[in-house]
């Protein structure tokens, strides 16, 4: 464990930084969305959904990726800092699989003439989020703030192993049962101007989690500073107990 | 000092949110443009007419159109796949927007907490 | 090697002991598991045949009747510390995960040799038809069941929310389990040749494989101090 969490002022010019590159990249993204990109034949104005709903989802389970490895990696090494990625990155993965699974039904509502389809893609998206939320369950519920980062650590581990798992016996079940008429996003009319335009949102999105993941960073950094003043404050003071240091 | 910078910050962030939000709006307009020009994509009809039996669900307006067709589109679906459009984009910056504040906040009450314990 | 098996037996056979005495884990959950029975075959519908949905049935009954078990299989350490003692003696981690996950094991097959009789006698399933098929899908369900199981019952033992947040953890992670379990339960059930389930038993093995090795190392993070 470091001591004192000296980088904060960088931290935060490189999360201005990002934030400006993904505010760029946003208003790109949506003047090409909205503007750039036409009308998807098949599929109509609702094809639209998809700037947003996929590059949610390739963020949502990046996120999950480096929760995995931040958390392999404090197993390991017991760096806070890794703990503080990893659950920053559980946080924005949780905000961005709820913006999917917001996003997903509307778009299929038209589309395939359901809210909810128990299709491979989306019942995956929404096992990923219970993990997420489990995620935070076990963290907050854990008896010792140390715990809880431990054990998170491990069911994000688990949780990695476990979501390709997922993934394909989800994808064998639907094999065994009539298919639900899909119309493929990136169907056999892909005209240039929309693959661009949902590259353009991929990476505004990338750019966008980035920003956002050092914010969240930045305060969790802070917290740890609080934590440490208050610890030094315990201990200057021997006989008062240590309130709300274990949260 | 410090609420003024944050008072700024959540001007610009009402800002950034309108912006988004009022985005998605100018779409009916915009599609009422290509709809008046339909030879845009005279392209992809064949490709799309090999598509619609294997898709089988009802589409919105688009395929109708670039077919050449002059079938009028059900007004109340199409409508209604702007507004879900709309919803879609609106939620995704709205729970973005939703997230960044509850960061800032936080990011106040331990700056506040820090400031009281004198470090 | 020899060492690190003995250990495990003898924390698997502590287990077993405590539950030989007190039987309250084995008769909580058999009991359990047969309300679970008698609730289906009041909240079905008289002219749904329980036979198409039997597998189904089946294994959500194992699950919640397996989830209730392991919430007290940590219980004991968790209240009075005992784990502590378990962990100062020389027994590897490894091979105390072993040994509470083989305890858990053998108790719900236990359990499991009551809930297949009082389905087969409530809704009329013969399961007689093939019994080794049906035999290692349910013994390679449990044991993925029970690996991911132990390794969560010993994590929420040390949480407030205790034995509630338990479900919450598991079932997301073992869908895959149980999408495999019960699909090819229904269909030795319904008297499908065992050869249909072969693919089923051995993805099962290979998910049992890679829990066994991913869950015996992450129990040495999750247990020590």
């Amino acid at each position: 464990m470091d001591t004192e969490p000296q980088s904060l002022r960088g931290t935060r010019t490189a999360a201005a930084v990002l934030a400006l590159l993904a505010a760029a990249g946003v208003l790109a993204a949506l003047y090409m969305v909205f503007f750039y990109a036409p009308t998807e034949t098949s599929m109509g104005i609702v094809q639209r959904i998809f700037y947003v709903h996929v590059p949610s989802a390739w963020v949502a389970f990046m996120a999950f990726g480096i929760v995995a490895l931040c958390s392999l990696g404090y197993l390991w090494l017991r760096d806070e800092r890794l703990d503080a990625i990893a659950v920053s990155a559980a946080e924005l993965g949780t905000v961005f699989t709820t913006i999917v699974l917001l996003t997903g039904p509307l778009w299929g509502r038209i589309a395939w003439g359901a809210w909810w389809v128990w299709e491979p893609r989306l019942t995956l998206t929404l096992l990923l989020w219970f993990i997420y939320v489990g995620y935070f369950m076990l963290r907050g519920a854990a008896e010792s703030a140390e715990r809880g980062k431990r054990f998170a650590a491990v069911l994000g581990i688990v949780g990695a192993v476990d979501i390709p798992l997922i993934h394909l016996s989800v994808q064998w079940f639907r094999s065994q049962h009539p298919k639900p008429v899909i119309l493929r996003p990136e169907g056999p009319t892909a005209d240039p101007e929309i693959v661009q335009t949902l590259l353009v949102s991929l990476l505004a999105f990338t750019l966008l989690f980035f920003a956002l993941l050092l914010y969240r960073y930045g305060l969790e950094r802070l917290r740890a500073r609080v934590e440490a003043a208050r610890l030094r404050a315990a201990d200057a003071r021997p006989a008062a107990p240590i309130e709300g240091a274990f949260r | 000092m410090r609420s003024h910078t944050s008072r700024r910050f959540r001007l610009l962030l009402a800002a950034a949110a309108a912006l988004c939000i009022s985005a998605p709006l100018a779409v009916p307009a915009l599609a009422q443009e290509s709809a008046s020009a339909p030879a845009s994509t005279p392209s992809t009809a064949s490709t799309s007419t090999e598509a619609q039996p294997s898709t089988a669900t009802p589409s919105t307006s688009a395929p109708a159109l670039s077919n050449g067709l002059p079938t009028e589109p059900a007004p109340p679906r199409t409508l209604r796949a702007y507004w879900h459009v709309w919803i879609a984009f609106t939620l995704a910056w709205l729970l973005l927007f939703g997230y960044v504040v509850s960061v800032g906040r936080r990011f106040g009450k331990v700056e506040r907490e820090l400031e009281a314990m004198g470090g | 090697m020899a060492r690190f098996l003995a250990h495990a037996a003898a924390v698997a056979a502590k287990d077993l002991r405590l539950e030989m005495r007190s039987r309250e884990r084995i008769v909580s959950m058999g009991v359990f598991a047969v309300l679970v029975a008698v609730v289906f075959s009041f909240a079905l519908d008289p002219t749904i045949r329980a036979r198409g949905i039997a597998g189904a049935m089946i294994w959500v009954t194992v699950l919640f009747a397996g989830t209730l078990g392991l919430g007290r299989s940590f219980a004991l350490e968790a209240e009075q510390d005992a784990l502590q003692g378990l962990l100062l003696s020389p027994v590897d981690r490894g091979a105390l995960f072993l040994g509470k996950f083989a305890a858990n094991l053998v108790i719900v097959l236990g359990v499991e040799l009551v809930v297949f009789p009082v389905y087969a006698l409530f809704f009329g399933l013969d399961f007689r038809g093939s019994p080794a098929a049906l035999a290692g899908v349910v013994g390679l369900a449990t044991v993925g069941f029970m690996l991911l199981g132990t390794l969560f019952a010993a994590m929420s033992a040390h949480t407030r929310l205790g034995d509630t947040l338990l479900p919450i953890l598991l079932l997301p992670l073992l869908l895959p389990v149980v999408i495999f379990a019960a699909s090819a339960t229904q269909r030795l059930l319904v008297g499908r040749p065992p050869s249909e389930v072969m693919s089923a038993v051995k993805v099962l093995a290979a998910f049992d494989l890679l829990y066994l090795l991913v869950c015996t190392w992450a129990f040495g993070h999750v247990v020590e101090e």
